[in-house]
């Protein structure tokens, strides 16, 4: 009988540890399908988000397509304004950083240059207040004009170093569009030279600039408007005919932009012809025999130039000014090639 | 029929023997064991140290064990013939007791006894009871479980040889004697057609080694092989200086044999109203003794048979040892009667059993331990298939579990894409929106730097046109759309600005047009002067940065002279557009 109690007690020990082991079975199998339970709503959460990863494949595709191209684009207009903005021939870029005085005496020179290269020229100066006129060519010829720089004919305030070297600068920009205004005319024509405005170089310039300060037009906005682009605009108003005009406008190269052109005729010369008739006479009326009905033919042109000093049209530079991540690695190579 | 397989052991009180029996329809004897057990002396104690020893040597020797009935010895057994009246079965085990508390020398309560009707006239039955001491069961049991049994029955020897004779061929009518020689007590049956008388002398083979011992002052154990040697089936006196001890013991014990037999058969005569037997059978290795059967057949001069036990039951000889075959009829009778008794109950009640009810509850109980046992293992083992099946879906569970883990890592990853893809085309967007923004402006204002020389250039397109020759600009100014601020903006915004051009053209007659008269002549210059207005309307029109025609004006006098000098003042405002 003991052996039999015995035998009980180890089956009921065996029972015992068995039932144990199936209930902590039965507790890992329910965590599990708990966890089973959890991931299935995690797979399911998962799919329905991967069923948009076609969808976003695309629209990524898309948007590099779109970035490939305002990158190619980009580099296009930022090759077309390096080439506009033209650095090696640029004035603003080539001018080396001098002293106040020493550029008081360049422009000192540069005026006293130009005057005689105008007077080569025959050109009569006419004060822009005065109405111009034929009758005043000799007087005016002999009166001192300044080029812009009538506040520093005999003066010299002090400047700032960077201030004169702006004005530098300016003068060096209006020598090429006298020179230009030069060539526009033949050699036996007697152009006139109304005035030559531009715009302050800074403070000091603002004090005594006088009646150089150009009104800018405001009807076609200036290439500067947009924050990329810096520049300095003048203004030139001469006479001349639509010949010397369009000779003018032939010769603006870049960086010089032709922002504004007014046209009006020389009032002086105006005058209709007293003929009755422009038509010599009826019978031999034909196109071609139509005379001008206006015998002088000038006009006075004021001409506003701007010279593009500045081009900061680098993409990478301005996107980073947006605080965008991760510019490096749209910009390298391996992503552009990508495509 | 199902084989029914039957241990039986007979504890004899000199041999133990054991015998495997297959009921059927016929018994077989299957297999036969037996062994002596030497005494030193008679005592129960030892009788009961000297069975152990021998069960155990028979039993390891032939890898036997479980359930057996056991026959005991009559010196072990206390029998008491009574008569009662016939009465229901259920009363008799009430009468019964009664009858041997009065006639039995012990207390009743305090043996375990059992009875069996041998004899009925349909007034009274003859009732043989058997009575064992508890204290003697007891050890006997603890005896037989050491040595690996399971006793389900202790039955007397004396009950059995009655079935062997009645089996025997022309004794069914036949009064009969059957004696059954044993080592310490002979059975004596008188069998008649209505039952039988038994009675158990106390004689037997080891009576004559007690006299041996006695006359010799020997030992037990060599008295007996002094008696095998001299006195035993066959056997001749050889010892000549003990001839006539060996004699003398012989005849002593040849005169108390006869004796007691006969008193035997004179009571039987006394009981049975003068019926006696017709014939004697006899077994047991005591009738071995030398002349015994030569006494009898004197003494009682009745015909002499020795049992034939084959004639119960059958056997394969050649599965028996020769030893084992010349033994086997003189101590078969018991273990056959008994077989042949399992055979014909109906009950398992109906068989005497001496062994104790509380040990035969106890052995019932026991006989259901193995199945408690197998139960409880059945039982413990319970959870096991469930364990087997949770094992499986843990498995399954934790498979699909890898492969969603799997799977969500290859959704996580490509989540991580779509994020990546999601961050990637947001700053992409941010990108091309910014760049969009700085391309456009460098782009109009790329478009502006030869605007003006353009719309020059038109300009002289438009009075270089033959349909508008003879036609020249007098002024040429830009100002900035004035109307309302929010137009002012929105001009400046947009780079319109107002082209304000005046001028003059001459309007030349048509030559193929005859003139008669002034009349017919301001006819002619009036359609004339009609064609080229809107031959300079449409051509200025027709400069591509020109949006619109904001104002014009013709004059054909005042600042024109149509009919005299033939020609018109014009003026136009002109929107115009220069990134158009």
């Amino acid at each position: 009988m003991k052996l039999f109690y015995t035998w009980i007690g180890i089956c009921v020990v065996i029972l015992t540890a068995l039932l144990i082991l199936y209930f902590s079975k039965k507790s890992d199998y329910e965590d599990l399908l708990s966890d089973l339970k959890i991931l299935s709503g995690k797979e399911e959460d998962l799919s329905s988000q991967s069923v948009v990863h076609d969808l976003l494949n695309h629209d990524l595709n898309i948007a590099k397509n779109e970035w490939f191209n305002w990158n190619k684009l980009s580099k296009n207009q930022s090759n077309f304004w390096r080439s506009y903005l033209d650095e090696s021939n640029n004035i603003y870029f080539n001018q080396s950083n001098k002293s106040s005085s020493s550029i008081n005496t360049e422009l000192t020179r540069l005026i006293s240059q130009l005057l005689r290269e105008c007077e080569k020229s025959n050109v009569n100066f006419i004060s822009e207040n005065n109405t111009p006129s034929p009758f005043l060519e000799t007087d005016q010829k002999t009166s001192g004009f300044s080029f812009g720089f009538s506040g520093y004919d005999g003066f010299w305030p002090s400047f700032e170093k960077e201030e004169a070297n702006r004005i530098s600068v300016q003068s060096k920009i209006i020598k090429q569009i006298v020179e230009i205004f030069l060539n526009s005319f033949k050699h036996h024509e007697s152009p006139t030279l109304y005035s030559i405005t531009r715009e302050a170089a800074g403070q000091i310039d603002r004090k005594y600039i006088n009646d150089d300060l150009i009104t800018l037009n405001t009807g076609i906005s200036l290439l500067r408007s947009v924050k990329f682009l810096d520049s300095q605009v003048f203004e030139i108003s001469f006479m001349g005919k639509t010949d010397n005009l369009r000779s003018f406008i032939n010769q603006i190269r870049a960086p010089f932009s032709l922002r504004s052109i007014l046209v009006n005729r020389d009032g002086t010369t105006s005058e209709l012809s007293e003929q009755a008739s422009f038509f010599a006479s009826k019978e031999t009326t034909s196109d071609q025999n139509i005379l001008p009905i206006i015998r002088n033919i000038d006009s006075i042109f004021i001409i506003q130039l701007e010279y593009i000093t500045e081009a900061n049209v680098d993409l990478f530079k301005y996107l980073s000014s947006y605080g965008q991540n991760d510019l490096e690695r749209f910009f390298s190579e391996d992503y552009i090639t990508l495509k | 029929m199902a084989k029914k397989r039957e241990l039986i052991i007979n504890l004899g009180s000199s041999h133990i023997s054991v015998s495997i029996f297959f009921l059927e329809e016929k018994i077989s004897l299957q297999e036969f064991f037996f062994q002596d057990i030497e005494l030193e002396n008679f005592s129960e104690s030892e009788w009961l140290a000297s069975v152990e020893q021998v069960l155990a040597e028979l039993c390891k020797k032939n890898k036997l064990s479980g359930a057996a009935r056991f026959i005991l010895p009559g010196s072990l057994v206390l029998s008491k013939t009574i008569r009662i009246p016939k009465v229901e079965e259920s009363k008799k085990r009430k009468i019964v007791e009664y009858e041997l508390s009065q006639k039995l020398p012990f207390a009743i309560k305090d043996l375990s006894w059992d009875f069996s009707t041998i004899d009925d006239d349909g007034i009274e039955e003859e009732v043989l009871s058997f009575a064992i001491k508890p204290e003697t069961a007891q050890k006997l049991c603890q005896i037989v479980y050491r040595c690996g049994f399971l006793p389900t029955q202790f039955i007397p020897a004396a009950i059995l040889d009655h079935e062997s004779v009645c089996s025997l061929p022309n004794t069914a009518n036949q009064e009969c004697l059957f004696l059954n020689v044993g080592a310490k007590s002979t059975n004596v049956i008188f069998k008649n057609p209505n039952g039988f008388l038994t009675r158990t002398l106390s004689l037997g083979g080891i009576t004559l080694t007690e006299l041996i011992s006695e006359k010799l002052a020997t030992s037990l154990i060599k008295s007996e092989r002094l008696k095998l040697d001299n006195l035993g089936e066959g056997a001749n006196i050889n010892d000549a200086n003990n001839e006539q001890i060996f004699s003398e013991v012989l005849q002593t014990f040849h005169n108390k044999f006869a004796q007691e037999l006969t008193r035997s058969v004179v009571t039987y005569k006394r009981i049975k109203k003068g019926k006696t037997p017709q014939c004697i059978y006899v077994t047991g290795r005591g009738v071995k003794t030398k002349g015994l059967l030569n006494l009898l057949a004197s003494s009682q001069r009745l015909p002499l048979h020795y049992f034939n036990p084959y004639e119960l039951f059958s056997l394969d000889t050649e599965s028996f040892d020769e030893e084992t075959l010349v033994d086997l009829p003189y101590l078969i009778s018991e273990p056959a009667g008994l077989a042949k008794q399992i055979k014909n109950s109906t009950s398992h009640e109906s068989l005497i059993n001496l062994l104790p009810k509380s040990k035969v509850r106890e052995i019932e109980k026991k006989k259901k331990l193995p199945w408690l046992a197998l139960t409880g293992l059945l039982t413990a083992l319970l959870p096991v298939p469930w364990l087997f099946q949770i094992n499986s879906e843990i498995s399954f569970l934790n498979k699909h579990l890898s492969e969603k883990k799997s799977e969500i890592k290859k959704l996580e990853s490509l989540a991580q894409k779509n994020k990546e893809c999601s961050d990637e085309l947001l700053s992409l967007q941010q990108l091309n929106k910014h760049s969009s923004g700085f391309v456009n402006i460098l782009h109009e204002n790329s478009e502006k730097t030869s605007c003006v020389q353009d719309f020059l250039n038109s300009l002289q397109g438009v009075v270089d046109n033959p349909d508008n020759k003879n036609t020249w600009i007098d002024t040429v100014s830009f100002y900035a759309a004035k109307q309302t601020p929010s137009s002012l903006n929105a001009s400046l915004k947009s780079n319109k600005v107002i082209a304000n051009i005046s001028g003059r053209y001459l309007v030349a007659l048509d030559p193929n047009i005859e003139i008669k008269d002034i009349n017919q002549k301001h006819m002619a210059l009036i359609d004339s002067n009609g064609h080229k207005q809107e031959s300079l309307t449409n051509s200025l029109n027709g400069i591509k940065q020109v949006v619109s025609v904001v104002n014009k004006v013709f004059s054909t006098e005042g600042k024109g002279d149509l009919y005299n000098r033939q020609f018109t003042y014009f003026e136009f405002d002109l929107e115009i557009d220069f990134v158009k």
